[in-house]
């Protein structure tokens, strides 16, 4: 008990905090290395427009794939870029993107998750949905896993 | 019938006009690239001959501006089948290779031989890219190309068919850019890097690794589930689900060693009944029952009735923040529900930690006198390249902020800063 106690005293007067875990991005302005409110919200609603039915890994792996894309260099270097480059994401270009997200939805859940590390694609950059990608150059992708019905490539 | 026809006649105009602002759109992102690119390679190659630290600290930093803006104009660009991401690739590493350089410079160190042949190297793409895009603009403007034309081919959204791509030449081209290895986030060895943690370890059977998961977990083994197994990685892991009690665990397990990667528990948590010094001894206890020792609480955040708290190794007196670990424990009855170890198992090794060359005092004369100063740590903090620099780390308010402060704890260089926000559900650093 006396051992409980005094961790806790510790705590309480020690605030040391971790920023690795809040440096998503490599760049140098304070404004884009914020998880800003609408981060979330557009990571939500991309989510929800592409994985909607997905186990919740899935969906974790889904907004991981965006995340990792911002790390990139070969990708944008924000949330937004990335989600809106053209051609990116089905769910931007046929309006998926915005449909209202379920009140009982894991996808907000699931982002959370995604920015505070977690990451079931295994570094993915890439993801598709073998039964229904008409683009025949995503298959050339080294596969890293499939998680429900999307395969996740580097 | 007439009302139908002039509807659509109505909607037919209503598509071309929408079809061309659009076009229009992609047409200005294109042109704004050229000019940007246009600047970029004039900027590299006098770059070449820079010799002063002013002035190739001021071509570095027009540089970013260039290539981050030429980035943001790609981006808007419809993408081919093939992407462009080799480019992209280019237009980071440039804006990033050239801004190291500078701040070398700043902190007296030369530009190397080696260095200088890779700006060459740079400057020679450079203007490969510009004459490629000059082509394309040719093409544009004659109405050979029209970029974010659908094709026969084309499936959902705006895509090229692969031989229309304009870019795809380009793409080629820079297919032997050699690759560039540097102190930024962008290098090319942060891709390549292999996880420190399981250096030597063997590799386990699906069998054996299913049965340290559960016993990691707390789980039956007889319930464990394989649900695959990563391939292409630097982190190669099996896949596993089971259920626990009430909670579904997706987990994965490294092949190499058995360390548990990461796993997510889902369960309805019910009234909170531990508050987060509860969870975080809970969290505590559960890393040193499973081998995990020396581990320093640091950040939290309480969200639905779970808590995540971040763990850092400590060696001695040092925290090495490299070394990550998040728990994350249901607030009902806490149970753990949850662990990310990603940076653990890429970092963590034994650290041989020289002692600082600099004294506290000495280091505290180089943080600014405006910070009022609550206290000061040694820690060991990852730069974008993810080499570790030992800092002294100042924690103090300015106004009605909280920062923290990292001195280089040798040369005194302030390597970084840190604000921090309190809130209800956990303190942030931004």
């Amino acid at each position: 008990m006396k051992k409980i106690r005094t961790t806790a005293v510790i705590l309480a007067a020690v605030t040391i905090v971790s920023f690795a875990v809040v440096k998503l991005l490599p760049t140098k302005t304070v404004a884009e290395t914020q998880r800003s409110a609408s981060d979330i919200q557009l990571l939500a609603r991309c989510v929800n427009g592409e994985a909607r039915g997905e186990v919740y890994e899935g969906q974790v792996a889904v907004a991981a794939v965006i995340l990792n894309r911002v790390r990139h260099p070969s990708f944008p270097n924000t949330i937004s870029g990335v989600i809106y480059q053209p051609g990116a994401f089905t769910a931007v270009a046929d309006g998926q993107i915005n449909e209202p997200i379920e009140p009982n939805s894991t996808v907000y859940k699931a982002c959370e998750d995604a920015m505070n590390g977690w990451d079931p694609s295994g570094g993915a950059i890439y993801y598709f949905n073998p039964e229904t990608a008409t683009n025949k150059w995503i298959w050339s992708r080294p596969l890293i896993i499939q998680i429900g019905r999307h395969r996740f490539c580097k | 019938m007439t009302v139908l026809a002039v509807f659509g006649i109505y909607e037919f105009y209503s598509a071309k006009a929408y079809r061309q602002g659009l076009e229009d759109s992609y047409n200005r992102a294109f042109f704004e690239l050229t000019d940007y690119v246009d600047d970029i390679d004039t900027l590299l190659s006098k770059s070449m001959l820079a010799t002063s630290a002013s002035e190739m600290a001021s071509l570095s930093q027009e540089l970013s501006v260039q290539t981050t803006a030429a980035k943001s104009c790609l981006a808007q660009i419809p993408q081919a089948e093939i992407s462009l991401e080799k480019t992209e690739k280019f237009l980071a590493q440039v804006g990033d290779y050239t801004h190291t350089l500078s701040q070398n410079i700043i902190n007296n160190k030369s530009i190397t031989e080696e260095e200088y042949e890779s700006l060459s190297a740079l400057g020679t793409y450079a203007a490969e890219l510009n004459n490629s895009l000059a082509n394309i603009s040719k093409r544009v403007y004659s109405g050979e190309i029209h970029l974010g034309r659908k094709t026969k081919t084309g499936g959902s959204g705006v895509v090229y068919a692969a031989s229309d791509d304009p870019f795809s030449d380009i793409e080629k081209r820079l297919g032997e850019f050699p690759s560039l290895i540097y102190d930024g986030p962008f290098s090319e060895h942060i891709e390549n890097m292999k996880p420190k943690l399981l250096e030597g370890k063997r590799e386990l059977s699906q069998e054996d690794a299913s049965k340290k998961l559960a016993d990691f977990l707390g789980a039956e083994p007889a319930f464990m589930k394989f649900t695959g197994e990563t391939q292409n990685s630097n982190l190669p892991t099996y896949m596993f689900r089971v259920m626990r009690g009430r909670t579904e665990i997706s987990a994965a397990i490294s092949k190499q060693g058995g360390y548990t990667v990461y796993f997510l528990g889902t369960r309805r948590i019910r009234e909170e009944k531990l508050n987060v010094e509860e969870a975080t001894e809970k969290a505590k206890r559960f890393l040193e029952k499973n081998g995990i020792n020396d581990m320093k609480e640091s950040y939290y955040e309480k969200k639905d009735g779970v808590a995540t708290v971040n763990f850092a190794y400590k060696q001695n007196n040092v925290v090495c923040y490299s070394d990550l670990i998040k728990v994350k424990v249901a607030l009902d009855n806490g149970e753990i529900i949850g662990m990310e170890s990603y940076g653990y198992i890429m970092n963590h090794t034994v650290r041989d930690i020289k002692t600082p060359l600099l004294s506290k005092q000495d280091a505290k004369n180089k943080v600014s006198r405006k910070l009022s100063i609550d206290a000061v740590n040694l820690a060991l903090i990852p730069k974008d390249s993810k080499r570790e620099v030992l800092c002294y780390e100042f924690k103090g308010t300015f106004g009605d902020r909280n920062f923290l402060i990292y001195i280089n704890a040798d040369t005194g260089v302030e390597e970084d800063i840190q604000i921090l926000v309190e809130s209800p559900d956990g303190i942030l650093t931004i």
